[in-house]
């Protein structure tokens, strides 16, 4: 599909800085979104999500008192979750490998590096839209499904740790040495590719 | 609908989301130019940037201040909140070097708190990126900044080579 309208799209904007607020608030507003409510922390954008039914959650990851990740931990799997299946989108300026890993591990869709651009965001909106994924539920995660390939397999989940399965199709380089190295935007999409 | 393994279940959730936006009649379609449009209106927020990098400053010379009296970790932290923000901002309206000397910064902070002390040195260099920043804004170095940004780059690797955890 070559063409959207985002104005029927419900998005909750949650970021403890103001100015990205209003960043990522101007550019969905350019794309026609009518509905956009914010939130400063999770434990507000939690409280919002009971009165507003987003379509699309955008969270940054650093806030008080409740940060990106146990928020997207609480939206998933919180007993009393208006939707643990609202895709949520993580909006940080972390781009460190193990900080990826932990994001798609709380249950995040996709996972955009800051600084963002009007392109960028979109390109994370229509992927949620485009490629909608089914959730999985194990003893140790609920989410949507964390690899994005389709593969035809019938046995059992041997999964063990993410971080094993990480096989980055790059050339070798410091971050595949130190996973506090930060990642290059097509490291990023490489590795949520995986 | 789920499928069950052993261990994990799989539940195909139905999205609205492809309906939502195939169903709507608006004019505004995210086409090339509403982008381009988007990016533009970017742009336009730029004279409000300088306006809150300005505010950044304030809070990253107040953060480095008690850094520089308390030496402790919780003040390292202080400015490593407010250098993420100012990295995290910069590159969105075409101050790149601001998100890169930011994430120098970020990247420096961490290494100082995971040794647990700020020396002469690491107090030096943390200054070092904060005034490279300000003279980032003040001179107007926009994109990669060519040439200068080039040495601005190279000064700070060369301060931070100096500290030795």
């Amino acid at each position: 599909m070559a063409n959207y309208s985002l104005e029927r799209l419900n998005f909750l904007v949650v970021d403890d800085n103001k100015h990205m607020r209003a960043l990522v608030k101007t550019i969905l507003h350019a794309f026609g979104s009518k509905n956009v409510h914010d939130a400063s922390d999770g434990a507000d954008a939690f409280k919002e999500l009971r009165v507003f039914p987003a379509d699309i959650i955008i969270t940054d990851w650093n806030m008080d008192p409740l940060d990106g990740i146990d928020f997207t931990k609480l939206v998933r799997t919180g007993k009393d979750s208006p939707n643990p299946f609202v895709p949520i989108i993580m909006l940080t300026g972390h781009t460190e490998m193990h900080r990826i890993i932990e994001a798609r591990d709380s249950g995040v869709n996709e996972f955009l590096a800051k600084p963002i651009s009007a392109k960028s965001l979109y390109s994370r909106i229509k992927s949620i839209i485009e490629k909608p994924r089914p959730f999985i539920r194990t003893k140790t995660y609920f989410g949507p499904d964390r690899r994005r390939r389709n593969i035809d397999y019938k046995g059992i989940e041997r999964r063990k740790t993410m971080l094993e399965q990480v096989q980055i199709p790059v050339k070798p380089s410091a971050s595949a040495k130190n996973p506090n190295v930060s990642l290059s935007e097509d490291e990023v999409n490489a590795l949520l590719n995986k | 609908m789920s499928e069950q393994t052993q261990e994990n279940v799989i539940i195909n959730v139905k999205s609205s989301l492809h309906d939502k936006v195939k169903e709507s009649r608006g004019d505004i379609v995210i086409s090339d130019d509403v982008l381009a449009a988007a990016q533009d209106m970017i742009a336009d927020m730029s004279v409000m940037y300088l306006d809150w990098v300005k505010d950044d400053f304030v809070r990253i010379d107040a953060a480095y201040a008690e850094l520089a009296s308390k030496r402790d970790m919780k003040s390292i932290r202080g400015v490593f909140e407010i250098a993420h923000d100012m990295k995290g901002q910069g590159g969105s309206f075409g101050y790149d070097l601001i998100t890169g000397i930011g994430s120098s910064l970020c990247r420096f902070l961490e290494i100082i708190e995971a040794k647990g002390t700020c020396n002469d040195v690491a107090l030096s260099a943390i200054k070092v990126h904060i005034d490279t920043m300000k003279l980032i804004i003040n001179d107007d170095i926009k994109g990669s900044g060519g040439e200068i940004g080039r040495k601005l780059l190279e000064g700070i690797e060369a301060i931070k080579r100096k500290f030795s955890p």
